[in-house]
């Protein structure tokens, strides 16, 4: 049971921490782009905000499913908690190392297709539910090349276990033997956090997409969700294709909280200097390039862990 | 007073001490504003951006602070009341109403002021009327420079919550009374039932591709962030598909006069520096950049833009300019956004019709008033032009002429041009003598018609529409005449 | 995950039976719900029960792998029925149940035979001896015997889906999407007519 509790802090740990950071790093970027002078609001900018937020009223609309609304956020969350959950942060942490933990995060990376349909169809406005439509666009075309790339990882481990995936990248690790692998699998994080050029659904030509009619708590909730999501599947990333806990001299915990900020920079960098690009040219690019080259990816793999017995 | 009574105080000091103490914390935070911009008021409502302590938001509803700059037409005031309802509470709006201070009561008399002067304290009194009939409670600034003060006074007032929020302007309830039965209620016979909303379902009709779908009929602007101000346009949806579209009167039709602050305008009547007025058309194209970043969710880099606009005056030209040589050169790499503008709103020749300026030179046609001009053709001028006609060409065609434009600054030195009654500005040619009116945005409905939401955005923001300049130019020539 | 009924027998019974019953309540939602969304989203509600129940059966792999195929599916699904019905977007509240005598048999009958095979049915009771060997049993199963079976209905189902993105492809058939197509007329060389066009073509 304590064995328990030390995973859930450790993961409470992580989360706040990841979610924290994200702010941070967000607000960095930002203002290093715009040409503003660097402060120490960077540092405190995020928080502030969540508690203005918490101090405004929720936003009523016509006829919502209220429910739903209100459940939406949560379930993100949960989703961003239940993915990170999956990954052990380091050899030590002894919650997370699930025999079948890749399939679980593909399961719960599924689910946010489901939290933010939930969020833009509930309000019953135009421009939410425009973008909710456009999510579910965007994440049937990522799903397939995501849920391919986690499996290639997967295979010269012979394991579903992300704990196994780690250890299998003992030698080399996955983004030199898997080249297609992490590039590709950036693309679907930045398409499961819609984050940097496919932030479709909250995109600003439709006022905000799905949050357009959010407030106060609801939409603290909704962007902390949504950096927990991309907290997870930055973590995956690490875990998956940069030898997660693995590295010389620092603890294992260390490297790994290294090797996911490296990754976390990458997709928040994008967000600053990536156009929004169109669903349409999005949607004809995951189905004709980055599924063929998933599959590639997954026959070499697969091949190369052959040759290696 | 009971025992229990005084704890109960004493618990209610402590929950608003503590109330106090998590009021500082987000008072610190940026404010959140919406900027609504009317007559005269777009270049402020813009310029927001470049403050750290303000944030500008997408949406009314996460808003704190409702800024409404210029004056509001009598067609703005109903779309700026709904969008001060829709603000979530605590609320607060703070009126920019340049051009002095007067007092409502006491009527101002220039002595020998112009009529542009006159003109301008009329708008002010106006909208000072506007304002102590329907946002009796608001701020007022007169200064553009008060703005980041003001409003995070009364952001900081609301979250301590030392000044109540706004009450709502108009009743909250449904347009129609709700008809369905049970909780949500399908109320009806059949499947789909009858009108729960009070109103019919929509209608269907066909769709580009001669499908039967329905019809989502929707008024967007006059605030819509990503469009220019006061743009009103009907449009009718089919999913997100822009089935058919149409342009909505001009909000500031009868509002706006001539401006003796614009270089172009006086250009028209008499010879301006060519200094000055390439600098003010460098400085538009930034600004249009500024906000087509802005529409990209490009956020950091659009003020970026917006900065190099701003700052730009006759003795920093060649620092800007290399500035923006660096800036075009990124953007020009970028392949997302290639990505996402190539073949977005494409404009045939055929379309070009009355259309000049940039649109026109984007589509291949080398219009440009600047042609026939002595004194450009001795400067070497020669305009620039791009063949494809799409948004990524118009993209290209302001970048590249913002920088054509620094360049003809450095070699124009004391050199002029105008009082013909011609002049090339930053959107077209503007011609006393032949009365026509630029029709950029007459070309916007077929441009958004079958296209994506997201693409008719990018499109409609790609031709540069200035609304208060088509009021401008239709007043002017019926002052002509 | 460490659930399992060899750890805390009473626990697993807890968990099982809220499972089951959720499972049922949620199914029973879906025909009470008023919107086509609402009812495909109870259905993932009843589907998560069921795959609840196959983890706690240690079939780890099939659980998850339902949760993950079900959370796209009832999407599609939801997005199919709003493409369908005459209803915006699924936002208007309808009713989602007709047929109603054939549809209450067909239930009923369905739930008393499921619920007798599981009551009456004599079930092997075999315990199982290592967890993490399920997933690879199923891997052998699906790969080794049955795998003409699974490769046939598998590459028929990638044909479809080829084939079907192939028809709705920005360059379908009838020309590319996003500058407005029309169906080929039914005679060769006649006009084409869309439906709900002759009103337009009786003005003009």
């Amino acid at each position: 049971m304590t064995d328990v509790a030390a995973g859930v802090l450790a993961l409470g740990v992580a989360l706040f921490l990841g979610v924290y950071l994200v702010s941070v790093l967000d607000r960095f970027v930002s203002d290093l782009v715009a040409g503003h002078g660097l402060t120490a609001n960077v540092f405190w900018a995020g928080p502030r905000r969540a508690v203005l937020l918490l101090l405004q009223q929720p936003s009523r609309t016509e006829r919502p499913d209220a429910e739903a609304w209100a459940f939406a956020p949560a379930l993100l969350g949960a989703l961003g908690a239940l993915g990170l959950a999956t990954i052990p942060l380091a050899p030590e942490l002894p919650l997370a190392d699930n025999a079948d933990g890749i399939v679980l995060f593909g399961a719960a990376m599924a689910l946010v297709m489901v939290a933010v349909f939930l969020h833009g169809w509930s309000a019953n406005s135009v421009f939410p539910l425009i973008g909710a439509y456009r999510f579910v666009a965007l994440a049937l075309s990522y799903e397939m090349p995501l849920a391919l790339v986690l499996i290639s990882a997967a295979l010269p481990a012979e394991s579903l276990s992300v704990g196994e995936i780690i250890r299998s990248q003992t030698d080399v690790w996955n983004v030199i033997r898997q080249p297609l692998g992490l590039p590709i699998y950036m693309v679907t994080v930045a398409g499961l956090a819609f984050w940097g050029p496919l932030r479709l659904p909250d995109a600003a030509d439709l006022s905000g997409g799905t949050r357009a009619e959010v407030s106060g708590p609801a939409l603290a909730a909704w962007e902390v969700g949504r950096s927990m999501v991309l907290v997870a599947a930055a973590a995956m990333g690490a875990a998956a294709f940069l030898g997660g806990w693995l590295g010389p001299w620092l603890p294992g915990v260390v490297w790994m909280g290294l090797k996911t900020l490296v990754l976390l920079v990458l997709i928040v960098w994008s967000g600053h200097h990536l156009a929004r690009v169109r669903t349409e040219r999005f949607v004809v690019v995951a189905w004709v390039v980055l599924i063929p080259l998933a599959l590639i990816d997954v026959f070499l793999s697969g091949w190369l862990a052959l040759a290696a017995r | 007073m009971g025992v229990t009574s005084h704890r109960g105080a004493g618990r209610g000091a402590v929950r608003d001490e503590l109330r106090r103490a998590v009021g500082k914390i987000a008072a610190g935070s940026a404010v959140p504003v919406f900027p609504m911009a009317g007559v005269g008021g777009r270049d402020a409502a813009r310029r927001i951006r470049l403050s750290r302590r303000l944030e500008v938001v997408s949406s009314p509803r996460a808003a704190n602070v409702l800024l409404i700059a210029g004056e509001i037409t009598p067609r703005l005031l109903r779309p700026a009341i709904r969008i001060h309802d829709q603000a979530s509470p605590p609320r607060a709006t703070l009126f920019l109403i340049a051009g002095g201070a007067p007092e409502p009561d006491v009527p101002s008399k220039p002595e020998a002021g112009s009529n542009t002067e006159v003109a301008a304290v009329e708008s002010a009194l106006r909208t000072h009327a506007i304002r102590d009939r329907f946002f009796p409670f608001a701020g007022l600034v007169h200064q553009e420079s008060e703005v980041e003060a003001a409003s995070r006074a009364l952001h900081r007032d609301l979250v301590l919550a030392e000044r109540a929020t706004e009450p709502a302007i108009q009743p909250d309830r449904p347009p129609l009374p709700w008809r369905g039965r049970g909780p949500y209620g399908h109320g009806g016979k059949g499947m789909t039932g009858g009108a729960p909303y009070g109103r019919p379902l929509p209608e269907r009709g066909n769709d580009r591709d001669g499908l039967q779908l329905d019809r989502l009929p929707l008024r967007i602007g006059p605030f819509f962030p990503p469009l220019v101000p006061g743009l009103l346009l009907d449009v009718e949806l089919h999913g997100d598909v822009v089935q058919a579209a149409e342009l909505g009167p001009n909000p500031f039709s009868g509002y706006v006069g001539a401006s003796a602050t614009c270089p172009f305008m006086r250009a028209l009547a008499s010879p301006v520096r060519i200094a000055d007025l390439e600098l003010s058309r460098a400085r538009s194209h930034l600004r249009w950049l500024s906000d087509a970043l802005h529409a990209l969710d490009l956020s950091a880099l659009s003020i970026r833009a917006l900065a190099l606009a701003e700052r730009l005056e006759a003795d920093n030209v060649p620092l800007i300019s290399a500035e923006l040589a660096r800036f075009s050169r990124r953007l020009e790499r970028s392949r997302t956004l290639t990505w996402a503008t190539r073949g977005v709103g494409h404009i045939r020749v055929d379309q070009v019709g009355d259309t000049h300026g940039p649109v026109a030179r984007a589509t291949g046609v080398e219009a440009d008033a600047r042609c026939d001009d002595i004194e450009y053709l001795a400067l070497g001028f020669r305009p620039i032009v791009h063949d494809d006609g799409d948004a990524w060409a118009r993209w290209r065609q302001r970048i590249g002429e913002a920088r054509q434009s620094l360049r003809l600054v450095t070699q124009a030195g004391d050199r002029r041009s105008g009082g013909a009654g011609i002049v090339e500005d930053p959107r077209g040619m503007i011609r006393l003598q032949t009365h026509t009116l630029d029709s950029t945005s007459q070309l916007l409905p077929e441009l958004v018609t079958g296209r994506e939401w997201g693409d008719a955005v990018l499109a409609a923001v790609s031709l540069d529409l200035d609304l208060e300049r088509d009021a401008r130019l239709t007043s002017v020539i019926e002052e002509g005449r | 995950m460490t659930i399992g009924t060899d750890h805390a027998p009473l626990f697993a019974d807890v968990l099982f039976w809220m499972l089951a019953v959720g499972s049922v309540l949620a199914g029973w939602r879906v025909f009470r719900a008023d919107s086509m969304v609402r009812a495909a989203y109870w259905l993932l509600a009843s589907f998560a029960g069921t795959a609840g129940i196959l983890l706690l059966l240690h079939a780890r792999f099939l659980g998850l792998i339902l949760l993950l195929m079900m959370a796209g599916e009832m999407t599609i699904m939801a997005a199919f029925m709003v493409m369908f019905m005459m209803n915006p977007a699924g936002l208007n509240p309808m009713n989602m149940v007709h047929q109603h005598r054939t549809a209450i048999i067909a239930g009923v009958g369905a739930f008393l035979g499921l619920a007798a095979v599981g009551v009456f049915g004599e079930f092997p009771a075999r315990p199982l001896l290592d967890a993490s060997q399920v997933t690879a049993d199923l891997g052998v199963e699906l790969l080794g015997d049955s795998m003409m079976v699974f490769e046939t209905a598998g590459v028929a189902l990638l044909a479809t889906m080829i084939g079907s993105i192939a028809l709705a492809a920005h360059r379908g058939r009838f020309g590319p999407a996003d500058e407005g197509s029309e169906p080929p007329a039914l005679v060769p060389e006649a006009e084409t007519v869309r439906p709900g066009d002759s009103r337009d073509e009786e003005q003009s």
